[in-house]
């Protein structure tokens, strides 16, 4: 980490700290201020777009945990998220024998423990095997989902209740603060637990797992941990899509999805709590305009076939995949440290 | 036993479909230690351009196989050309998130061109039933396993005894010293994608003409992944042996135990089986031990 010249640290505390500047602290409240107006400055079609974005943030930040931190390749976060919706739906709807807010919890351990689960396989295999394995646990969850119908609802779904807090009624603005508290908590969580010693052995087991053996890191515990935590924030981002859709239903947890998610980290740059959030912000962008935009090229354009507008947004990931592998891998994060050198060493900088 | 048999054979045929998808899989890992997870688009799009060529512009069987096979050859080059090439000396990690999102794109394309409908694939295969032991399956299944056959043994023979396929085991055997003593790591690379898209092509048209094909389909293409599991990453041997029994074991499993969950068990069989070959010996059956080192 670079400061701005003139910074020194006196103290241990001093060193730790994550913002360290008044401009930092500033900037940061600016910021969170500026997303807590949202709802009152933009329009209602756009704060949905934001609200969704936030939702992917928090499942995003767990696959980041999990690839960025632990070099762990997961496909199936989409499918984990599946687990904490369905569980939600399974215990505050067909069951009903909780409320919506205390499903939370549950859905994100369950998540957790079908994570470790599927990870188990990673005490004898890594790398790309492990993907392969993913693949497979994708597959094997919604399956089962799709095939236990008394307690899923099957292909068809559940159907969630509106919660709501007392007399507040739930609406997209309320949804929206809700995602921010989210979003902001699974950043902070993820910033921070990377600090730790855990965070430590995790990146020790990301850059050579061996080495980390030797060193005494036990790697299948700190792994497990690592899948526990990722697959867990799924599962909260599960919880939260589901409340706000008002139903669980297993469409919204593909193989598919599950490539968007990873493309969000790979945008981003894997490693950076603060990549997740450009990659998130970068990748429902495209998706957003490549969907609104479709229909009305395909319109435009009538040769092009009715199939255009769904494919645009594959193909526009598959681009984004393809330019940020090639031209940026490590992500967008890697850029913003960049652009923030350059303006501190301004005019010094290229 | 009559039941159990009826579950087997066209199990064993299939499987070696299964086998010949594999192929496709071992054959870039050996070469570029790559794993192509775009494998899946990569089989699906084979039944399309049959589609496109039978059912679109007419062609005959005999002249648009041939051609199908040419287009999966130049699909194989552009790939490895524009996205695999300027990644070569990244971390693997970074290819693999590439093939998938080459599969996306793929998929992209698909929809593009064949919307997300089912299409039926046109078939070249005869469907009359004949008896295998007793049982009655269709003919196309017996062709299925001919054509495995040839295809395993040209590719033996290929990487046995041609000087390319020598190349290709040395390039992945020992890259740096392949290339100091003068082998173009970038043609036999290229060469790799070819062979690889041909054989997984050829696998995919045949299980299209039974399933149709359908843009996210590519799951099935990905269910032979569980043979090259099994059989060993490295060995082209090894999961022609093993994709019979992962087949078999498939249709085993789905024809008795289908009843109790509610049917399409063969989706996920093939995914249990490769956690569980993983579980038990992770290098599979005929593959390398490679030992780490630090």
């Amino acid at each position: 980490m670079r400061w701005p010249s003139g910074t020194y640290s006196y103290k241990y505390d001093e060193d730790m700290a994550i913002f360290r500047t008044k401009t930092q602290w500033g900037l940061l409240i600016a910021f969170l201020i500026l997303m807590a107006l949202v709802p009152y400055l933009v329009a209602p079609d756009l704060v949905t777009i934001v609200l969704i974005m936030l939702i992917w943030i928090v499942a995003t930040q767990g696959l980041q945990l999990l690839l960025g931190y632990t070099g762990q390749i997961s496909v199936c976060q989409s499918a984990i998220m599946g687990v904490g919706a369905f569980t939600t739906g399974i215990l505050c709807s067909k069951f009903a024998i909780m409320s919506y807010w205390a499903a939370l919890p549950f859905a994100g351990i369950m998540a957790g423990l079908v994570g470790m689960l599927f990870g188990w396989p990673s005490f004898k295999v890594k790398g790309l095997y492990l993907a392969l394995v993913t693949i497979g646990a994708q597959l094997i969850i919604i399956y089962a989902i799709v095939h236990m119908p008394d307690l899923t609802g099957g292909v068809v779904g559940i159907v969630i209740p509106a919660p709501r807090i007392g007399p507040i009624d739930f609406g997209t603005t309320e949804w929206y603060y809700l995602g921010l508290v989210m979003a902001v908590l699974a950043t902070f969580i993820v910033k921070n637990i990377a600090r730790t010693r855990a965070g430590r052995a995790f990146v020790a087991v990301r850059d050579n797992d061996i080495a980390a053996e030797v060193m005494g890191i036990n790697i299948f515990a700190y792994k497990m941990l690592s899948f526990f935590i990722g697959c867990f924030l799924g599962g909260v981002a599960g919880w939260l899509f589901v409340g706000y859709i008002g139903f669980a239903q297993v469409d919204h947890y593909t193989l598919d999805e599950s490539v968007w998610i990873l493309g969000m980290v790979v945008v981003g740059g894997a490693g950076s709590s603060l990549g997740t959030i450009f990659g998130v912000v970068f990748i429902q962008a495209i998706r957003e305009l490549a969907t609104w935009g479709g229909p009305i090229i395909a319109d435009a354009i009538p040769s092009l076939g009715i199939g255009f507008s769904m494919a645009l947004p594959l193909l526009s990931l598959g681009f984004a995949y393809a330019v940020f592998l090639i031209f940026e891998p490590r992500g967008l994060a890697h850029r913003w440290e960049i652009i923030k050198r350059s303006y501190r060493l301004w005019p010094y900088s290229r | 036993m009559e039941q159990f048999l009826t579950f087997l054979i066209p199990g064993i045929f299939v499987g070696m479909v299964y086998a010949l998808i594999a192929m496709g899989f071992v054959t870039i890992y050996r070469t570029t230690g790559v794993l192509n997870l775009a494998q899946g688009e990569i089989f699906l799009i084979a039944g399309y351009f049959m589609l496109f060529l039978v059912g679109g512009i007419g062609l005959s069987f005999w002249l648009a196989i041939p051609v199908m096979l040419g287009m999966l050859a130049l699909v194989g080059v552009i790939t490895e050309r524009i996205a695999l090439r300027p990644l070569v000396g990244q971390p693997i990690m970074g290819i693999i998130l590439m093939t998938l999102g080459i599969g996306a794109f793929l998929r992209g394309v698909m929809t593009l061109f064949w919307t997300d409908l089912v299409r039926p694939v046109p078939s070249v295969f005869p469907l009359e039933g004949v008896p295998v032991l007793g049982v009655m399956i269709s003919q196309a299944y017996l062709w299925f396993g001919v054509i495995a056959l040839v295809v395993f043994i040209g590719l033996w023979l290929f990487f046995n005894r041609t000087r390319m396929g020598l190349l290709m085991k040395a390039a992945a055997d020992a890259t740096l010293l392949a290339q100091s003593c003068g082998v173009s790591v970038n043609t036999v690379t290229r060469m790799s994608w070819i062979i690889s898209c041909i054989t997984v092509g050829l696998g995919g048209y045949m299980l299209t003409t039974i399933t149709g094909a359908q843009p996210l389909m590519g799951a099935l293409g990905l269910r032979s992944l569980a043979v090259v599991l099994a059989g060993g990453m490295e060995s082209i041997g090894g999961v022609m042996l093993m994709g019979p029994v992962v087949g078999a074991a498939e249709f085993i499993f789905a024809g008795y135990f289908d009843p109790f969950v509610g049917g399409a068990l063969k989706e996920v069989i093939a995914f249990v089986l490769l956690i569980f070959f993983l579980l038990i010996r992770p290098q599979g059956l005929f593959g390398w031990r490679i030992i780490e080192r630090l």
